[in-house]
Order: C-alpha cells, then structure tokens, then sequence
C-alpha cells in the first residue's frame, strides 16, 4: 500500500475534505491521461475525458473500500470513461481535433533532457505514430487490453479486476489482440519494404 | 515432415508467456527449436514479438502542466454549483413565518372570538 493509500485508508471514515486529493490527482494523472490518449487516439479529448475521470473519482472516493489498489480502482473508473466517450464520439460521428499525427514538443527531447538527433527522433515519432495508428484500429476493449498491459504496464491479476472478466478470458483476449496489432503494423510498412 | 496445424497453434498460444518471459526454461529451449525449424511459427513469433515490443517502447503522453488546476477548478464549480442547487431548493420550500405567524394568530383570535359570541 503506498503512503497516499495508507493516507486515504486512514481518512476513509472522515469527510471527504480532508482527504488530500490534489496529491492523489498528481500522482495518478499521468497515467489517466496516458492511458486516454490510448483508447481516444486524440490529446484534447484525452484531456477533457481525464478531467471527468477525476470528477468521478472525487465522487466516489467516499465510497471506495480499499478492496483494490487505488490505482486499479482509477484505472477501471478511466476505462469506462474511454469507452463511453468512445461510443458517444462514433454515435456523433467522431471529429478528431487534435490527433496524435502531430509530434508534441516533448518527442523533440529525450527524456533526460539531452538533445537527441534529429534522425533519432524523428525515427521515434515516425513509430509512435504507427503504433498509435495501429491501436486506434483495434476494437475499444481490446485496445483497453492493449494499452493497460502492454503500454501501462500493469499485471494480469491487475487487468481482471479493472476488466472484471476471467483471467483466461483477459489472456485469450488480449493475445488476440495483439494479434491483431502485429497484422496492422505490417500493413504499416510498405508492401515492398515487408519482412 | 511438416509440423501439423495444430502444432502451429500450440506454438501460438505460447507467445503471450514466451513474450512476457513466463515460460520455463525446458520449454522456452523446446519452443525456440521448434521456431528455428518452422518458418510459419518463426515469422509469426517475429511479428508478434515485434508488435509488443513497438507498443512497450512507445514514449508516453505528458498531460499539460495545467492537468491538475483543471481537475480541481471543475470540482470546485461542481460543489457550488451542487450547493447553490441545494440553496434553491431550500428557498423554494423555506416557510415565511414572519409573514404566516400573525396570519395564523388572526385566524386563531377570530375562531375562537367566534366560538364564543355564538356560544
């Protein structure tokens, strides 16, 4: 237990007020809005749906038992968030305002802050914007897969919980996934380029 | 001879521990010499241990510096607004007693001035 949940454990019976909840906001919401841009392939969307996803969270906090860890917990909250707004977008037919085609400014450095060569780092965003391109065409769940393992990091036991499905369902899944993933990236490369 | 179909998928289904280094030693060492034998597993593994590896290196996404002023700004507005609600809905039903008290006295005074005279 890390010492925000020790800290939220021990307020969980007082007011919400009381709990520090920019600490938790700061401590989770890179990874919020990591995982957002995931599963909507869009910054400012990411950025909208992550501000909800915190809204929830501070609403439900007096609720929240402990039987998890808070950053699973979040991570559920997230996941359902992404896939409403998913479904909301393609009910409106979606309209991509900031999409990830363009290269953000912290791509141009390394992430130590020394400067890195223009090929490297152009080699780096040429990936990253295949990859995104490739998960953006997977379905939303498996997408949700995709970015909580392989991006995010997070275990099996982790998944099943956030996921709430069996963990063979969640291996078989998200094996077919990646399956699926490895068919879009090489339909990335050129046909004459191809392995 | 050709390893049958299911073999394949057998191979297959192992990736998932293989790539995520789960897999006993016997039988990483049993699959690999399978994949060295198999041309169909070999490009299947190398595409998928590709695909994997591309996601995990991907560089994550920064939120903007603002992120968290953002979050706190909403809920704040949420509370005031939920309060203001809160401060309608007490308005609406609130009980004017300045107003209703002498009203209520008059009518008890009358009734009971009433009750008398016809007695």
């Amino acid at each position: 237990m890390s010492v925000l949940e020790v800290q939220l454990s021990a307020a969980a019976a007082e007011p919400i007020e009381r709990v520090d909840f920019e600490a938790l906001v700061q401590t989770h919401q890179d990874r919020v809005y990591d995982f957002c841009v995931r599963m909507l392939g869009d910054r400012e969307e990411a950025l909208e749906v992550a501000q909800e996803i915190f809204v929830s969270v501070h609403q439900a906090l007096p609720t929240f038992r402990f039987d998890s860890k808070v950053s699973t917990w979040i991570y559920r909250i997230s996941k359902n968030h992404c896939l409403n707004r998913l479904k909301y977008l393609e009910r409106r037919g979606r309209g991509r305002s900031d999409g990830l085609d363009d290269v953000p400014e912290e791509a141009l450095g390394s992430a130590d802050g020394a400067p890195i060569r223009p090929d490297d780092a152009l080699q780096a965003e040429h990936e990253r914007a295949m990859v995104q391109r490739a998960i953006a065409r997977l379905e939303p769940d498996a997408r949700a897969l995709v970015a909580l393992r392989d991006i995010e990091g997070l275990s099996y036991e982790e998944m099943v919980e956030i996921t709430q499905l069996p963990l063979g369902t969640v291996k078989s899944r998200l094996h077919r996934a990646r399956e699926k993933l490895a068919e879009f990236l090489v339909e990335e490369v050129p046909e004459g380029e191809r392995a | 001879m050709e390893p049958s179909k299911s073999k394949h998928q057998e191979v297959r289904s192992m990736f998932p521990a293989l790539v995520d280094d789960e897999l006993p030693m016997d039988m990483v060492a049993n699959l690999r010499a399978h994949l060295e034998s198999c041309a169909e597993c070999r490009s299947g593994w190398a595409r998928y241990e590709r695909a994997v590896s591309l996601v995990r290196r991907v560089p994550r996404e920064k939120p903007p510096a603002a992120l968290t002023a953002a979050i706190l700004r909403r809920i704040r507005r949420r509370k005031s607004l939920a309060l203001r609600r809160e401060g309608t809905l007490a308005m609406a039903y609130r009980v004017p007693y300045g107003a209703v008290l002498p009203i209520v006295l008059a009518a008890a005074v009358g009734a009971l001035l009433f009750f008398l005279l016809t007695r």
